[in-house]
C-alpha cells in the first residue's frame, strides 16, 4: 500500500512540482538572454528595466524554489487529511505511518529535485553556455580526487558524504512533520483553524531555533577538545561529530512532530 | 455475526453527549434507515464506525473487530460532501479506488459512468453538484463491501437524480451485505428500507423492521418518524 500512497501522492503533487521547475529554468533562461543583451551597446530604458526585473525575479524565484516543496507539502496534509478529502483519505484501509512515510519520501524527493534544479539555475545564471562543456570534468576531477585520497581520508570524506545526505532527509522531514503537527493541532479547534495554525508554526519554528542553539552549546561542552585544538587531523572527526549532533536534534523534532501529528490526526480529528 | 455492532457506544463532544450509551446490531443482507432530526447523532455514529472519531466510551465493531485497516477494507463510505479532490479527473478516481481496495469491481463502475454519460477525462470540479454526487455514489456502490455507510447519499439531488441514486444502490450491493443509509428524506428512502433505527439526542428510540411497522402500527415509516418527532 505505502508504493500506491506514493504513486498518488506524486499524481497529485506533479501537477505543481513540474510548472514550478520549468518555471523557474524558463526564468533563469530569460534573466540571462537578457543580461546578454544588456552587455551589448545603447539599451532602452524599458529593457534596461526589465533585466532589473528579471534579475529580481530570478532571486526570489530561488527563494520560492527553496519553499515550494515545503509549502506544497504543508498544503496536501491540509486538504488531503485535515479538510474534506479527509473524509476519503483517513478511509483508506492504510494505517497512518503509511500515510505519513509515503508523504515525507515524496516531498524528500521534491527536495531534491528543487535543490537539482536550483543549481542549474545558478549554473545557467552565473556562468556562459560554453562552460557547460567542462561539467563533466568537473565531476571527472571530482572523482579522480576521491580515489587520489589516501585510504582513511576517503572513508572520512564517504562518511561526511553520507551524514550531509542524513541531514539532508531528516531536516526536511523534521520541517514538515513539525508543520503538520501544527495543522493537525489547529485544525483540531472548531474556530479560527487556520490562525491557530500560523500561530503555532511560527511557535514551533521559534523553538526550534532555541533548541538549535542550546544544543550547539551542549555540543561545545560536550566535545571541548575537538574545537580548542582544532588541526588538518582532527578536523573530519570534528566535522563528523556535528554532523551527527545535527542529525539528532533534527530526529528529536521528527520524533515530537511526528508524535503529535500522529495524535491529534487519530485521537483529536475533527473534520468539519 | 454481526456486520455492525455497537456497544454502550458513547460520544460526548466536550460537555456535550452526542450519542449515549447506544446499543445496536445490524445483521447482514439489511438495508437499514438511520433517521433523526438534525443533531441526533446519525452523521457521528457513522463517523465512528469509520474510525474518524474515537468512542468515549464503550465499543463499536465491524463485523467483530473494532474499526482499523481490516475493516476499512470491508466498509463502503459515503460522506455527506464531496471528497474527491477537484484536480482528478473520474478515469484517475477510478484508478485511486481500484489501487486500494481489491473489492473495487472497475468494469461495473464504468458501465454506470456510461449510463450516465459521463466522459471518464472530466475533472471532478467540472462536474455540476448532481453529477459528483453521482461519480461518488457510484465508486461507492461499485465495491463489492460488506457493509455499505452512506450518510445523506439523496439530500440536497432533485427527485429524479433521488430515483437513480436509490436504483444504484439496489441494484449494486450483494445479499450478504448490509447497507446503512442516514437520511431525512424518508418517505423517499422508505421503499427500499427493511429496517429503521431511530435516533433522538443520541439514544435509540425504535429499532424495527418496516415491515413490523406497517403491519403492527398501520402507518408507513414516514408517518411515524412525523409522529415521534413531532416539534
Amino acid at each position: 500500500m505505502l508504493s500506491k500512497l506514493i504513486k498518488h501522492e506524486f499524481r497529485a503533487t506533479s501537477r505543481i512540482m513540474w510548472p514550478v521547475f520549468l518555471g523557474m529554468l524558463a526564468l533563469t533562461a530569460l534573466m540571462r538572454f537578457s543580461q546578454l543583451l544588456l552587455n551589448g551597446g545603447h539599451i532602452p530604458w524599458l529593457l534596461q528595466l526589465i533585466g532589473v526585473l528579471l534579475v529580481i525575479g530570478f532571486v526570489m524565484g530561488l527563494f520560492a524554489l527553496a519553499f515550494a516543496p515545503l509549502v506544497l507539502s504543508a498544503c496536501r496534509w491540509r486538504d488531503h487529511v485535515l479538510k474534506d478529502e479527509g473524509y476519503l483519505t483517513l478511509t483508506l484501509p492504510v494505517s497512518l505511518h503509511q500515510l505519513l512515510i509515503s508523504k515525507l519520501i515524496v516531498s524528500a524527493v521534491w527536495y531534491a529535485a528543487a535543490f537539482i534544479v536550483g543549481l542549474l539555475s545558478l549554473l545557467i545564471a552565473a556562468s556562459g553556455w560554453s562552460t557547460f562543456q567542462y561539467v563533466p570534468d568537473l565531476f571527472n576531477d571530482v572523482f579522480t580526487a576521491f580515489f587520489g585520497m589516501e585510504a582513511s581520508l576517503r572513508s572520512h570524506a564517504l562518511l561526511i558524504v553520507f551524514e550531509l545526505f542524513c541531514n539532508f532527509v531528516f531536516a526536511v522531514s523534521a520541517a514538515e512533520l513539525v508543520v503538520y503537527a501544527a495543522y493537525s493541532i489547529g485544525y483540531s479547534f472548531n474556530k479560527r483553524k487556520e490562525l491557530w495554525t500560523v500561530i503555532l508554526i511560527l511557535v514551533f519554528f521559534q523553538l526550534a531555533q532555541f533548541t538549535a542553539i542550546a544544543m550547539i552549546g551542549l555540543f561545545i561542552q560536550t566535545f571541548p577538545d575537538t574545537w580548542i585544538s582544532l588541526d588538518a587531523n582532527n578536523l573530519p572527526t570534528g566535522i563528523e561529530l556535528l554532523l551527527l549532533w545535527g542529525m539528532l536534534g533534527e530526529l528529536l523534532f521528527c520524533a515530537i512532530g511526528y508524535a503529535v501529528t500522529w495524535y491529534f490526526t487519530t485521537k483529536k480529528l475533527n473534520l468539519e | 455475526m454481526s456486520i455492525f455492532e455497537c456497544k454502550a457506544l458513547t460520544r460526548n463532544y466536550g460537555a456535550k453527549t452526542v450519542l449515549d450509551s447506544i446499543d445496536l446490531t445490524i445483521e447482514p443482507g439489511r438495508i437499514v434507515g438511520l433517521l433523526g432530526p438534525n443533531g441526533s447523532g446519525k452523521t457521528t455514529l457513522i463517523k465512528l464506525a469509520n474510525g474518524l472519531l474515537t468512542p468515549t466510551s464503550g465499543e463499536i465493531l465491524i463485523a467483530g473487530k473494532a474499526p482499523c485497516r481490516a475493516t476499512k477494507a470491508i466498509v463502503s463510505y459515503l460522506p455527506d460532501r464531496n471528497t474527491l479532490p477537484g484536480w482528478m479527473t473520474i478515469a484517475q478516481a477510478l484508478d485511486y479506488y481500484g489501487d486500494f481496495y481489491s473489492d473495487f469491481r472497475r468494469g461495473v463502475a464504468e458501465a454506470m459512468l456510461m449510463n450516465l454519460g459521463l466522459d471518464r477525462t472530466q475533472k471532478i470540479k467540472t462536474l455540476s453538484k448532481g453529477m459528483r454526487e453521482k461519480t461518488q455514489l457510484i465508486l461507492t456502490m461499485s465495491r463489492d463491501a460488506k457493509l455499505y455507510l452512506l450518510d445523506e447519499p439523496i439530500g440536497g439531488v432533485d427527485p429524479a437524480t433521488r430515483d437513480y441514486i436509490l436504483r444504484t444502490i439496489i441494484g449494486n450491493y450483494s445479499e450478504d451485505a448490509a447497507v446503512i443509509i442516514s437520511t431525512h428524506l424518508i418517505a423517499d428512502v422508505e421503499q427500499i428500507l427493511d429496517e429503521v433505527v431511530f435516533l433522538r439526542e443520541g439514544q435509540v428510540m425504535l429499532h424495527e423492521s418496516v415491515e413490523t411497522i406497517r403491519d403492527e402500527k398501520g402507518k408507513s415509516v414516514d408517518e411515524l418518524f412525523r409522529e415521534v418527532f413531532r416539534c
